[in-house]
């Protein structure tokens, strides 16, 4: 457990094992994320260099965590009204301090990884603070998939094999 | 569960903050308002519940789909070059 003067402690986690988390670098996720009340406060986990995902750890509980990405990587025009109520307690200064991150769903395969976009995280970087807002109204989903390409190029495969007579 | 009978025009308060109002009803729709402060989240329980089972999806990811998630969007990457 976190000690309130601790700067640094260890967290077991199922994915990495032993972490050690900088508590500094913690985010406070008001309200938790829908399904996991428990899980309040997070940190975010690299993961490769170049890579746009990162892990979204739960310091709350060891086992929880999400994929996240910028979703302007794969959704360049992806756009979101943030309502007033929705930044209450995230100590706004100026919406420039804040961050966009959406959960991504990755089920094993590479054809059905998509991106939740109509629930994002928004974070206040500064005072690391964040919430997952639900999109009203905004024509978003939540399942976007992230290489909608990838089964078209599937197919085409396919039928040179077919062509070719494999 | 508790159940009220309102009329349109009517309200319900919950606790000292939060304010329902009834202010229309048409056949079996009914539009309510809500009154509520900040921190109190208000959805349609069905975009909610969805939301919810989406990010218990989310969860299950494990290093091995995020590895291979990478590889296909390198894999991507390198193509659009």
């Amino acid at each position: 457990m976190v000690g309130n003067n601790e700067e640094k402690f260890a967290l077991q986690t199922s994915r990495f094992g032993e972490i050690v988390v900088d508590v500094s670098k913690k985010i406070d996720i008001i309200g938790g994320l829908l399904g996991f009340p428990d899980s309040k406060r997070f940190i975010v986990l690299d993961h490769e260099q170049n890579s746009p995902f990162k892990w979204l750890q739960s310091i709350d509980e060891g086992e929880v965590a999400f994929v996240i990405c910028d979703p302007l990587v794969f959704f360049p025009d992806y756009r979101l009204q943030i309502r007033k109520e929705e930044l209450a307690n995230m100590k706004v200064e100026s919406i420039e301090d804040f961050v966009i991150f959406v959960i991504l769903s990755l089920y094993g395969g590479i054809n059905d990884m998509t991106a939740n976009l109509q629930g994002p995280i928004i974070v206040n970087a500064k005072h690391r603070k964040g919430r997952q807002i639900v999109l009203k109204n905004s024509g978003y989903k939540t399942r976007h998939r992230l290489f909608p390409d990838v089964e078209k190029e599937i197919e085409a495969a396919t039928e040179d094999i077919d062509k070719s007579g494999g | 569960m508790l159940v009220l009978t309102r009329k349109t025009g009517e309200s319900i308060t919950i606790g000292d903050d939060i304010r329902i109002f009834i202010q229309e009803v048409r056949g079996n729709q009914v539009k309510i308002g809500i009154q509520a402060p900040p921190h109190v989240t208000v959805h349609r329980e069905e975009i909610y519940l969805r939301i919810q089972e989406e990010n218990k999806e989310a969860s299950r990811a494990t290093k091995d789909m995020m590895q291979s998630a990478f590889a296909q969007f390198k894999n991507k990457r390198s193509k659009e070059k």
